[in-house]
């Protein structure tokens, strides 16, 4: 089992996780090319190419998982009033 | 003076108040163990040497003609590097810093000098203070006292480093994910977050820790020691809105009888994914609050599990807010581990924010539902114990032969953390164990907003009970 597929196994069996969620890989590559094109200089390596993918799945896994909380009938917490420095 | 590593802040003070003992010669202890023990573990990383022993020497005048500015008068402490200090170099951990020296200081570094404290230096952290691991790239990886081929945890790495060294007797750090009570965990000392504004929090670099989840904390040897040092630092300041609608402290009476005294265990999902050793150590402590004379029952939290999700939605966000300009700009000032994380807040959306905010809503009144009646809840600081600092770099922590992420959205490590920063309330690590390799663990005691005074007589109260603090690190 190569790395990238490993840490996708680590998470679907994570407390933390629900089923993963996968991104197509045109999505994937696509979200990659924007950050690529709004940061140059950026040269990324294969190895961070990965990482981010990886990382753009685990968002994409905490983004379903918040789905599953219902807050319809729930306000916005504004208890916190510190201004910006 | 009896050797230095057995002393706490308390004790110190009070030596210092009779004339047992002088603000310089104990800073000339501090120093001469720096010299030999900071090396091995980088808690520093900058030492005040001159400044620190100018500010002796007037302690020490003052001392002697028995005027004392309060019971930090003549104690050596430290900060993270993360909190402003005027003149002085203030890293927040990161290269873009590194040659960055702030024209006024923290609302706590004023408190500390005019409670009498002698800040020896700036201690480690994460990066940004966006870590667990206090392994940084630019500034070097700090170790764990208990073990120096394990991780401190963080982001206070290197302050929790250095109290649990002696190399100080109380350190300031910052908290937004568990970065003051996790490392205290992890190397067996206390650590406090107090209430969302108690302490002000002016005067921390923006950008660090989380604009809405990230509060002052402190690390001490003792719950005791916090007590001394939150009573001197808390307060409002102007210049944080936050800590202006907070009620004040009041007394903190360390001696609380807590016979009748309430307290709910966290049970559930995240309790069975921590390891064996920590289920066991908390039932343990469960056990000790009993014989306070304390009533101890199970309380399990519905959304609990989604604490993660929601912290990490909020801050991953708040994070790009904070970077985003620096990183376009600059992105060689940035360690690619943080910048392939923080990069990240860029895609989660201002309606998915929102709806964080929504949902942290949801957590707070579960939270409120489960204390009410209660005292305090009790869960563990960490789920496991201080990995491996090669461990940490697979990307992995391994509970009882099961694989966790470390951190690349998610934080295992800070998974039992994480949801008391969403909350506000205040919450104190202590030291509540070891693991069968001679690792500490760490128990959390959260109250209701407010009442730090509650929490901190039951930790003290626990702690003199347990009996766990005896026990010495090998540094």
């Amino acid at each position: 089992m190569n790395h990238t597929a490993e840490r996708r196994k680590v998470l679907e069996n994570s407390i933390q996780a629900v089923k993963v969620k996968s991104l197509s890989q045109n999505a994937t590559k696509e979200k990659i090319r924007e950050i690529q094109v709004e940061i140059p200089g950026l040269n990324l390596t294969d190895l961070e190419v990965n990482e981010i993918a990886h990382n753009l799945e685990l968002l994409e896994t905490m983004l379903k998982r918040l789905d599953e909380i219902d807050v319809t009938n729930l306000e916005p917490t504004v208890v916190f009033t510190r201004r910006e420095e | 003076m009896m050797n230095i590593s057995e002393h706490t802040l308390a004790t110190l003070a009070e030596d210092i108040h009779s004339g047992k003992s002088s603000p310089v010669s104990i800073l000339e202890e501090v120093l001469e163990r720096i010299d030999a023990i900071n090396p091995k573990l980088n808690a520093y990383i900058l030492l005040l040497r001159d400044r620190a022993i100018r500010e002796a020497k007037e302690m020490e005048d003052e001392a002697n003609q028995g005027r004392f500015k309060g019971p930090l008068h003549g104690i050596p402490i430290s900060l993270k590097d993360s909190l402003m200090t005027k003149g002085i170099r203030t890293t927040a951990g990161s290269k873009l810093l590194a040659d960055w020296i702030p024209d006024k200081d923290a609302v706590v570094v004023e408190k500390l000098r005019t409670g009498g404290a002698i800040t020896v230096g700036k201690t480690n952290l994460h990066e940004w203070a966006k870590g667990s691991s206090t392994l940084n790239p630019f500034f070097g990886p700090t170790k764990n006292a208990w073990g120096t081929d394990r991780i401190p945890g963080g982001s206070s790495g290197g302050s929790a480093a250095a109290v649990a060294a002696s190399l100080c007797f109380g350190s300031v750090g910052t908290d937004a994910a568990g970065s003051v009570r996790m490392p205290a965990a992890l190397c067996g000392i206390v650590g406090i977050k107090p209430t969302f504004g108690r302490i002000a929090h002016f005067g921390v670099v923006p950008g660090s820790g989380s604009w809405s989840l990230d509060t002052v904390g402190l690390l001490t040897k003792t719950a005791e020691d916090a007590a001394i040092m939150l009573d001197a630092l808390s307060g409002p300041d102007p210049r944080d809105k936050s800590s202006l609608i907070v009620p004040p402290l009041g007394v903190l009476d360390l001696e609380l009888d807590l016979k009748g005294a309430k307290a709910g265990v966290v049970k559930g999902p995240l309790f069975d994914a921590s390891s064996k050793e920590v289920r066991q150590s908390i039932d343990i402590a469960a056990k000790i609050l009993e014989k306070l004379g304390m009533i101890v029952e199970e309380v399990e939290i519905e959304h609990l599990p989604y604490a993660s999700a929601i912290w990490s939605t909020i801050s991953r966000t708040e994070a790009w807010a904070s970077h985003e300009t620096s990183i376009k700009n600059k992105p060689e000032g940035y360690s690619r581990s943080i910048l392939t994380r923080v990069i990240l807040g860029k895609y989660i959306g201002g309606h998915y924010y929102l709806k964080a905010q929504r949902a942290r809503g949801l957590l707070m009144r579960e939270f409120d539902e489960a204390i009410k009646g209660r005292d305090c809840l009790i869960a563990p600081t960490a789920p496991i114990p201080a990995p491996t600092i090669e461990e940490y770099k697979t990307g992995y922590h391994n509970v009882d032969g099961r694989k966790e992420e470390v951190g690349g959205v998610y934080s295992f490590l800070g998974s039992w953390t994480i949801p008391f920063n969403l909350t506000g309330q205040p919450t104190i690590s202590v030291p509540c164990g070891f693991s069968s390799d001679g690792m500490p663990l760490g128990l959390q005691i959260a109250g209701k907003p407010y009442e730090e005074s509650k929490v901190l007589a039951i930790a003290h109260q626990y702690e003199k009970a347990s009996g766990f603090l005896n026990k010495r690190n090998p540094i």
